[in-house]
């Protein structure tokens, strides 16, 4: 093949590759740019302190954000011990055969089940069937369900890095299972785990489609103070609504001003998770 | 010091062993995750049992869905779904390996990782600021551009695609550098000494060994596409029963549609509660998403397994 | 005559494809120290390890045979972590948690009793001393343990291993990688532990094994598997050893 063929190719590849990476994060810029620019102007002190008026039109963001934060506190106290539950049970408890292969790819495609249903599977069961109406708590638990395998896979391979020095180090020594798990295993996957869950956590803050029908209203809630009938108000829900109203520019406003909060809050979990992530790096380097 | 030997061995022999209770918690935590799941699969074949029996093959192939009447047919609803997710898919593709190349090839180190770090954070933007943009910018963008062929308005199928093909992206992106990064050094490094190209070891030494991680980046990130609720929702207009004519027609691209997730998005839930045969379509289609989605999602994950031994 | 600690009868390891190990008996007597040597890949590690039924915890590895501890079977007697309080051991390659060097020493032992502060600081300092570590880190107790040369922290994991204080040490090649000083200080533990312990050691290192076994075994897998070859006194062995095999190893 002429070399100046090769050379052309070479050149539209790389140059290919280039373009690529920088649309990509020009899209990033572009979205983060564009809320940032748009949403700062809205955001003040009275804004995240007040409450809405006007049907979000005006007033603030004040329990949006507050329902936004009691959800995800609620996701974080359920999806807690069952991560670790199935965890431990792909990790340690379950042997290393093919009921522990397809337990890990089940988990793994769970991941994948639309958050849409989440949501209408939560309306029939609790909302109507349970009679709950809609609560706060069905939205912790639709959330923290939603969040589970990837924050229990992610969880258990922590568990399989640990170098198997350590493990067999402590088996000899005479450490019984659940000695080697909370003496061994739990400290040293620690930097997995809150990695997976900050990151959880983050997705749950975002999401809106599991709430809609089972914890959330636009208006109306404050700080519940019993779990059933006691919706809340989520900011996802809310710059979901004022999106349908965008033709009125004070609403606008208001949806770019809760969407950079939103942001706001969702980058803090997912920069949170990162010394997290960076550390297992580290450790896995000196081992 | 050391336990007395007498005092273990008189305990035993014993073969019964009562467990721990760290393993106890482990198994009844896992079997709420386990029933919570099954109750799930539950819900979705059983409640969808009467509108099948009574729509039966309809339900899928029927192109009309009308409520009121009771007539449920899902294939406006299923060719909008696959319509923005396809879309989504050509958009997004050429442009995650492209940057996945990027970061697994001609990047190292730190910048590397900055680089993957942003292009993640894309991944962590909520589907509702994606979809306030694509109301605000996205639609009357396409609108405006695409005004030679007369759309019939900005919220259309082509606006809910190339929407979610932007946060499908990155997704996409993570996935097959992973699945690049996974060949070996040694199998890029033979091939350059044999004087090949970049683009030339790419192609004849990665490429094939990574190819099974990077169809699964494309199934996994079109499975994600099929099941996008909200974004889509705000922007694919939400028409019931479009359907292109003739077939192969684009026309629908510049129409408004409906998605089988914008209809789960909508008020016709609440609404479809009140009547056993309405509610059990609602049913219906989560079934329907369900198994299209999975289908997607499991041979991708599948084949992420397949693949971590193929390249060895 | 001394007593009979442990019994090994037929004891064999194998994989799906090949047996590692085959048919091996011998005994260990109280208060003794035998060594096992032979050539690298005859199985005496897997045979160490089969002795704790670590062997039986790694998975494609099939153990069958009798080891009788004190008159019981090993693999049916008891559950494992208690057995393990009885027969410890040492690994080739040091193997130290994050924490401070008081925080090692005390990993194993504190998991089998309830410490509190005076008897943790009594058992920590005893078993830093018979491990002829107390002396260089006396002052440094609570200092991360990573920072120890690699001696150092074996004579730390030798440490923690006997504060757990077992009837039976099975040490793998303990000194295979370490500096001269460290390998003197722990032969000379050896040395001590030998009147109250039983000990077996696997060595690559002949001088080792001549200066420290009562029994020297060796072990060969010439055959594919690994057989015991040569069983005797520690005189016998260096002196007039019976099998060819133990023959060309001496002169190798």
């Amino acid at each position: 093949m002429k070399d100046s063929i090769r050379t052309l190719k070479e050149n539209f590849f790389t140059g290919f590759v280039f373009v690529s990476g920088l649309i990509t994060l020009g899209f990033l810029a572009a979205a983060l740019g564009l809320v940032t620019f748009k949403g700062f102007r809205a955001v003040s002190p009275a804004f995240l302190f007040t409450a809405m008026r006007e049907g979000g039109v005006s007033g603030g963001i004040l329990y949006q954000i507050a329902g936004t934060v009691i959800l995800a506190l609620t996701t974080l106290s359920i999806v807690l011990p069952i991560a670790w539950g199935v965890a431990l049970l792909r990790s340690v408890y379950i042997p290393n055969t093919a009921l522990r292969q397809g337990l890990s790819f089940f988990l793994y495609t769970l991941n994948g089940i639309p958050s849409i249903l989440f949501g209408i599977f939560g309306f029939f069961l609790f909302v109507k069937g349970l009679g709950w109406g809609k609560s706060w708590l069905t939205g912790g638990i639709l959330l923290a369900m939603m969040i589970l395998p990837a924050v229990a896979m992610n969880l258990s391979e922590g568990m399989d890095r640990i170098p198997k020095d350590y493990i067999e180090n402590a088996r000899a020594l005479g450490l019984s299972r659940s000695q080697l798990i909370w003496s061994v295993l739990a400290p040293q996957s620690f930097s997995s785990f809150m990695s997976g869950l900050l990151l959880g956590l983050g997705r749950a803050a975002g999401e809106t489609a599991p709430v809609i029908f089972t914890a959330t209203v636009f208006a109306g809630a404050f700080i519940p103070k019993g779990i059933t009938d006691n919706p809340v108000l989520s900011l996802p829900y809310h710059i979901f609504n004022l999106a349908q109203e965008s033709y009125q520019p004070q609403a606008l406003q208001n949806a770019w001003g809760s969407a950079f909060v939103l942001i706001a809050m969702v980058f803090f979990f997912n920069l949170a998770q990162l010394p997290f992530r960076l550390r297992f790096h580290e450790e896995a380097e000196a081992a | 010091m050391a336990i007395s030997l007498s005092v273990d061995l008189e305990n035993f022999p014993r073969k019964k062993i009562r467990p721990s209770w760290t393993a106890v918690f482990s198994w009844v935590f896992s079997a709420l995750a386990f029933i919570f799941f099954l109750t799930l699969a539950g819900f979705l074949l059983q409640g969808s049992q009467p509108v099948l029996r009574k729509e039966g093959l309809d339900f899928f192939l029927g192109s009309i869905w009308h409520y009121r009447v009771l007539c449920f047919g899902a294939l406006p609803m299923l060719y909008g779904t696959t319509v923005v997710a396809v879309v989504a898919i050509l958009f997004a593709a050429p442009l995650a390996f492209g940057s996945a190349i990027l970061t697994a090839e001609y990047l190292s180190g730190k910048i590397r990782l900055l680089v993957k770090s942003l292009i993640e954070l894309l991944a962590g933007i909520p589907s509702v600021v994606y979809g306030l943009l694509g109301v605000i910018y996205l639609r009357p963008m396409i609108f405006n551009t695409l005004k030679p062929f007369h759309p019939e308005t900005g919220d259309n199928l082509l606006s809910a695609g190339l929407i979610v093909g932007i946060m499908i992206l990155p997704t996409i992106m993570s996935l097959s550098d992973d699945a690049l990064r996974g060949i070996s050094r040694e199998d890029r490094e033979t091939a350059l000494a044999l004087g090949l190209t970049r683009y030339e070891m790419f192609f004849h030494a990665v490429l094939p060994k990574a190819f099974p991680g990077l169809v699964s980046a494309v199934l996994l990130g079109f499975g994600r596409a099929l099941g996008e609720t909200i974004a889509v929702y705000l922007v694919a207009g939400r028409a019931d029963n479009r359907l292109p004519q003739p077939w192969y027609s684009l026309r629908p691209l510049l129409e408004s549609g409906q998605t089988l997730t914008s209809k789960l998005g909508g008020s016709e839930v609440g609404i479809a509660y009140g009547n056993p045969v309405h509610w059990s379509a609602m049913i219906g289609l989560c079934l329907l998403l369900f198994l299209t989605v999975m289908v997607f999602v499991s041979v991708g994950q599948g084949l992420k397994f397949f693949g971590r031994d193929y390249g060895r | 005559m001394k007593n009979v600690i442990l019994s090994v009868r037929s004891l064999e390891v194998r994989t799906l494809s090949r047996a590692i190990l085959g048919g091996v008996s011998f005994e260990l007597q109280e208060s003794e120290l035998v060594s096992v040597v032979g050539p690298s890949g005859s199985g005496k590690s897997t045979l160490l390890r089969a002795l704790n039924r670590l062997a039986g915890e790694t998975p494609g590895l099939m153990v069958s045979g009798e080891v009788l501890y004190h008159g019981q079977n090993i693999f049916s007697c008891c559950r494992v972590h208690e057995l393990r309080k009885n027969i410890g051991m040492l690994f080739q390659k040091p193997c130290v948690y994050p924490g401070s060097i008081l925080r090692n020493v005390l990993f194993g032992v504190k998991h089998h009793q309830k410490l509190n502060a005076k008897l943790a600081a009594d058992i920590s300092e005893r078993s830093l001393r018979k491990a002829h570590l107390w002396e260089e880190v006396k002052d440094r107790l609570h200092h991360p343990a990573f920072e120890l040369s690699m001696g150092q922290k074996q004579r730390l994991c030798f440490a923690r291993l006997l504060a757990v204080d077992p009837e039976i040490l099975l040490l793998d090649e303990p000194t295979a990688n370490l500096d001269p000083h460290s390998t003197l200080e722990i032969e000379k533990t050896l040395m001590e532990l030998k009147d109250s312990k039983s000990i077996i050691l696997v060595t690559h290192l002949l001088s080792q094994a001549r200066r420290l076994s009562d029994r020297v075994i060796m072990i060969s897998a010439a055959s594919g598997t690994g057989i015991i070859v040569e069983d005797g006194s520690a005189a016998e062995f260096f002196e007039n050893p019976k099998a060819l095999e133990t023959q060309a190893y001496l002169k190798s």
